[in-house]
């Protein structure tokens, strides 16, 4: 298996048809599959090899052009109790049926990425997420049907150990979802609400206030977000240092990545404040964590990468002193 | 009278040696000194073929197996270790490799089947960095090669009937559509 553990998944298959001993070996050994290489049948080969590997842990399914069908997803579902990631990306195909199946069969899921999946409902969605309560990490890039409001209410009630969570481009979103998530998931740590049109400073404040160890947040033309938003995220570094104390939080916590790209009612001063409560956040060449392009009246903003090498200098004076 | 001195001497260097195991011990413990094998003196290993071998301590730390019998036996050293599956030409290729700092390329001029001995060698010294290597070179030589490929380069007899086999086949059809297996 060790062996095997470092070939492709096509040697796997092949390895899987040399003897008993190694088809068994395989069949219940194999913990990961990536089927992304099968660009013409592969929802056939989910149906035909699925079935055979019962320890499955991770299945990578992503497609360049739709392939699965909602067949392969219900074998997957009846076959893999113990997968905990699934990637099913831009599987245009799919309909609801292959998320009321997953919710029952798969409820050990920890990372879902079903970006791009169009065709999928917010009851569905809903109806995953009460199920697999696992979640850490859920890609919802796309699913402009599934990220309403009624789903992220749904996965803030259940989904409670999330970490991460990309809504790009679900114009659906709207600051009651968003809300509810950030009062229901306290552990998250990225989330993408780039393209989120419809979300306010409420969202973002909401994220400040309830979320301690966000890391990364994207709000990318996100138009109607304004300077009581980026206050809130600096005001929240005092706010969580305080709560880290007693919780063992360290001083690597706070924002290391930050999109405001054509956020433009935002002011410098505003955007100034951030970047100086959260050191990790950088405008610095090289370094760009603040990210900040088409928002031509924040070229003054700057890191304080100078200033933080110098305070890191005199704080610890020579012993000799 | 001389072979009472001789054994007073041998009793006293006996006291002598034990106290300073006891010393040893007792580092071990306190957590001041991490291996009780000495850096200075070479460890003895004995090939299948009843070869002995006088290999450094540094290099003995990569093989975990042998580490674990010297710890088991109260760090006894000056008894050769047996390796009963290791032969002195594989044990002479794995002190050369490892002289030559892991170097894949030199790995690479092996026959498969000198390949195959360091791998069970590897696997029975129980050193991690030469398997990942060895491993990595038989998984390149597999890659995108037949099934009958694969049982010819290992040596494996198919138990499957022709039956089994056509659907194994059949069923794995999919994963080689429009692809072609290099014999």
């Amino acid at each position: 298996m060790q062996i095997l553990s470092l070939v492709d998944d096509q040697t796997v298959i092949t390895a899987s048809g040399v003897c008993r001993g190694w088809r068994d070996a395989i069949y219940f050994g194999l913990a990961r599959l990536s089927l992304s290489w099968c660009s013409k049948s592969m929802n056939n080969l989910v149906l035909s090899l699925v079935p055979k590997f019962v320890k499955l842990q991770t299945l990578i399914l992503r497609q360049d052009k739709p392939q699965l069908e909602d067949n392969a997803v219900e074998t997957i579902a009846k076959c893999c109790h113990e997968l905990q990631i699934l990637d099913l990306s831009k599987s245009f195909k799919l309909t609801d049926h292959s998320l009321y199946e997953l919710a029952l069969g798969c409820r050990d899921l920890t990372k879902l990425n079903i970006s791009g999946c169009s065709a999928f409902s917010d009851n569905a969605l809903a109806y995953l997420a009460s199920f697999c309560r696992k979640l850490k990490v859920l890609n919802l890039c796309g699913c402009v049907r599934a990220a309403s409001d009624t789903a992220l209410q749904a996965i803030g009630q259940y989904c409670n150990q999330l970490q991460s969570l990309n809504l790009g481009w679900c114009d659906n979103v709207g600051d009651v979802g968003v809300t509810t998530l950030a009062y229901g998931c306290p552990d998250l740590r990225i989330v993408d609400l780039c393209g989120c049109v419809r979300i306010t400073d409420d969202s973002v404040i909401a994220l400040a206030t309830r979320c301690p160890h966000l890391r990364s947040l994207g709000l990318y033309y996100c138009k109607n977000i304004t300077d009581r938003a980026m206050y809130s995220l600096a005001h929240s570094k005092v706010n969580n240092r305080m709560w880290g104390s007693v919780k063992g939080g360290n001083d690597e916590d706070g924002l290391r990545t930050l999109n405001i790209s054509q956020c433009t009612a935002l002011t410098p001063s505003a955007v100034q404040a951030v970047c100086d409560s959260f050191p990790s956040l950088h405008t610095c060449s090289g370094r760009h964590s603040l990210i900040m392009s088409g928002c031509l009246n924040l070229t003054s903003v700057h890191c304080a990468c100078a200033v933080h090498a110098h305070r890191a200098f005199t704080t610890f004076p020579h012993p000799a002193h | 009278m001389g072979e009472k001195g001789e054994s007073s001497k041998s009793a006293m260097l006996k006291h002598a040696e034990e106290e300073e195991l006891n010393t040893k011990r007792l580092k071990t413990v306190e957590g001041e000194e991490s291996n009780m094998v000495e850096e200075t003196e070479n460890i003895k290993l004995k090939t299948s073929d009843e070869i002995i071998f006088e290999v450094e301590p540094s290099i003995v730390k990569e093989m975990v197996t042998i580490q674990t019998f010297i710890e088991d036996n109260n760090n006894e050293t000056s008894i050769p270790i047996p390796l009963p599956n290791v032969t002195s030409n594989t044990l002479r290729r794995i002190l050369e490799f490892k002289a030559r700092g892991f170097d894949e390329e030199f790995v690479k001029t092996l026959g498969m089947d000198e390949v195959f001995e360091l791998i069970l060698a590897a696997n029975y010294l129980n050193m991690k960095t030469l398997l990942d290597i060895l491993t990595k070179i038989i998984a390149d030589f597999i890659k995108n090669k037949s099934v009958e490929f694969v049982r010819k380069f290992f040596n494996i007899v198919n138990d499957f009937t022709p039956e089994e086999e056509a659907k194994i086949r059949e069923e794995n059809a999919w994963a080689f559509e429009g692809f072609e297996c290099d014999d």
